[in-house]
């Protein structure tokens, strides 16, 4: 028997869980670069629980390499003033534009959106990145 | 006779520190720190030569040498400044870059002596004498740091000044309290409530997060950790630290930016001579200082002419290439954020700033107009 009230909900409860799957999470360098950090550490719950979680989250956008001119990858760090010294790989989330993507990098607070991917990244032995992120956007 | 040698050194080789390793070529890992694309490469290399001290001294000197000094890369001195590595060498090169002016990382310089200090009893009086010669450096890391060495020492005067930067108390009181050394806790629990902005730079949080992260570090376990509602988190960390240290601690009031429409601001950072921050309203109020203190008003006239010359500022885009040191520009009519390594900013920019100098003199802001002569002789084009 056909129950038009039914699919309405159904069709609407699915709706939901759609847009709501795509709305982005919050996130800060409060979670993400709130605690100290060393090598094999086990992260903070708050942190693991964003892994594979489409964030938008503010920083500064800063290059990974000395340079000049449009970058499609850069840094997003949480203190533009360098008055804590280096950030350590937890006060930086490494973000990757989508392929042929290519921006300047802005001097101010941006906000950036995308999937984060948490958890070390190693080469030749060596942790080379924590926080991930494909970025959509850059605002 | 060779497995007896071989028996004795073994264990005597596998005691000592990569760092002493005769094979490490020091050269190579400082072109690493220096050059390499991947960032934690770079980081990974930097705490391989802060542990090697001594060892490690001379291809830094020589990589500086051939590159000069601001060439080194913040990850080497903040690696060293941060290592347990002591001795005359890593004295010595500290020193010498702390008496650097003209060195980007100074700041650091003084942080790595802070630190080591109490280990250097035959040096004292020489560090005693640097630290309270900088305890008042018009950068405020630089005197930050002097006065934690002050306090690590236990001499001099490493008391508060009420021209201090805002930033600096909180700061204090986190390398105090990592570094085991009783301190005031209340201006830490007052940077949990510092929401404060400079020009869209939420210092505010910035100085929240260093001072909690100082606090967790500390209380380990018994930091309440993540509580939704601001108030009732610095309550239960309040409470927390209470507990460990037995200090009365006040609740502070959240503090956001004062309800005025600043309109524009230039940011000026320098290691050497100190940051610059100088907000401003549509009808030329002016704000000092990261927290907005209020600079008086200029003339009407004069402040509608600059208006108008600063409108038309051929400005469209940040140049050069930001090391430390920058120059940040920002305002909304026409809207523009820019940002300007040292020798970089054109000269319209220049001209304008000097105006702008000139108007502060003229109206008896003479300390203002004296540090954006200063910021213009660093950013100017040359």
């Amino acid at each position: 028997m056909f129950r038009p009230m039914a699919l309405l909900r159904v069709t609407t409860c699915l709706l939901f869980t759609l847009f709501a799957a795509d709305e982005p999470v919050k996130a800060s360098f409060t979670e993400l670069a709130g605690f100290d950090y060393s090598e094999g550490m086990t992260l903070p719950k708050e942190v693991t629980d964003l892994d594979e979680k489409v964030v938008k989250i503010n920083g500064f956008m800063q290059r990974e390499a000395p340079g000049v001119g449009p970058v499609n990858a850069f840094m997003l760090i949480s203190d533009a003033c360098g008055c804590e010294g280096m950030p350590m790989l937890n006060e930086i989330v490494f973000c990757m534009l989508p392929d042929g993507v290519t921006m300047d990098i802005k001097p101010g607070i941006v906000e950036v959106t995308g999937k984060i991917y948490i958890g070390e990244e190693k080469e030749d032995g060596t942790v080379i990145m924590l926080y991930q992120m494909d970025a959509d956007t850059v605002k | 006779m060779l497995l007896s040698v071989l028996a004795i050194s073994a264990p005597m080789l596998a005691l000592l520190p990569p760092a002493q390793d005769p094979a490490t070529d020091w050269h190579k890992v400082v072109n690493k720190a220096a050059t390499s694309r991947r960032y934690g490469l770079r980081l990974a290399a930097a705490k391989k030569i802060a542990k090697a001290g001594a060892a490690a001294i001379p291809a830094v000197d020589a990589y500086a040498e051939r590159n000069g000094r601001n060439a080194l890369p913040l990850a080497i001195v903040d690696a060293i400044s941060k290592a347990e590595t002591v001795g005359p060498a890593v004295f010595d090169q500290l020193i010498d870059w702390a008496e650097d002016r003209d060195f980007y990382w100074r700041p650091y310089a003084f942080l790595g002596l802070a630190r080591r200090a109490p280990l250097a009893e035959a040096r004292k009086a020489e560090l005693t004498e640097l630290f309270t010669a900088h305890r008042d450096d018009p950068a405020w890391l630089v005197a930050t740091h002097s006065r934690f060495g002050l306090v690590m020492l236990g001499a001099g005067d490493p008391s508060p000044r009420p021209d201090d930067d805002p930033r600096l108390a909180a700061r204090l009181a986190q390398l105090l309290l990592r570094a085991g050394k009783p301190t005031d806790l209340q201006p830490l629990v007052d940077a949990l409530a510092n929401e404060r902005t400079f020009l869209g730079m939420p210092w505010g949080q910035q100085e929240a997060r260093e001072s909690n992260k100082a606090i967790r570090a500390v209380l380990g376990d018994d930091h309440p950790g993540r509580i939704e509602d601001k108030n009732a988190a610095i309550a239960a960390v309040r409470a927390a630290l209470t507990k460990r240290f037995g200090q009365e601690l006040k609740q502070p009031t959240i503090v956001r930016d004062a309800a005025i429409e600043l309109v524009g601001g230039i940011e000026s950072l320098s290691c050497k001579s100190g940051d610059l921050f100088l907000q401003w309203t549509a009808d030329g109020q002016l704000y000092a200082g990261i927290d907005a203190r209020p600079a008086g008003q200029l003339p009407t006239a004069a402040w509608q002419e600059l208006s108008k010359q600063r409108t038309e500022l051929p400005i469209d885009k940040s140049l050069g290439m930001v090391i430390c040191d920058a120059l940040r520009l920002k305002w909304s009519d026409p809207a523009l954020e820019v940002r300007f390594a040292p020798s970089s900013l054109p000269e319209p920019g220049t001209v304008w700033f000097e105006r702008l100098a000139n108007a502060l003199a003229t109206a008896d802001k003479k300390d203002l107009a004296a540090a954006i002569r200063e910021s213009v002789e660093q950013f100017g084009l040359r």
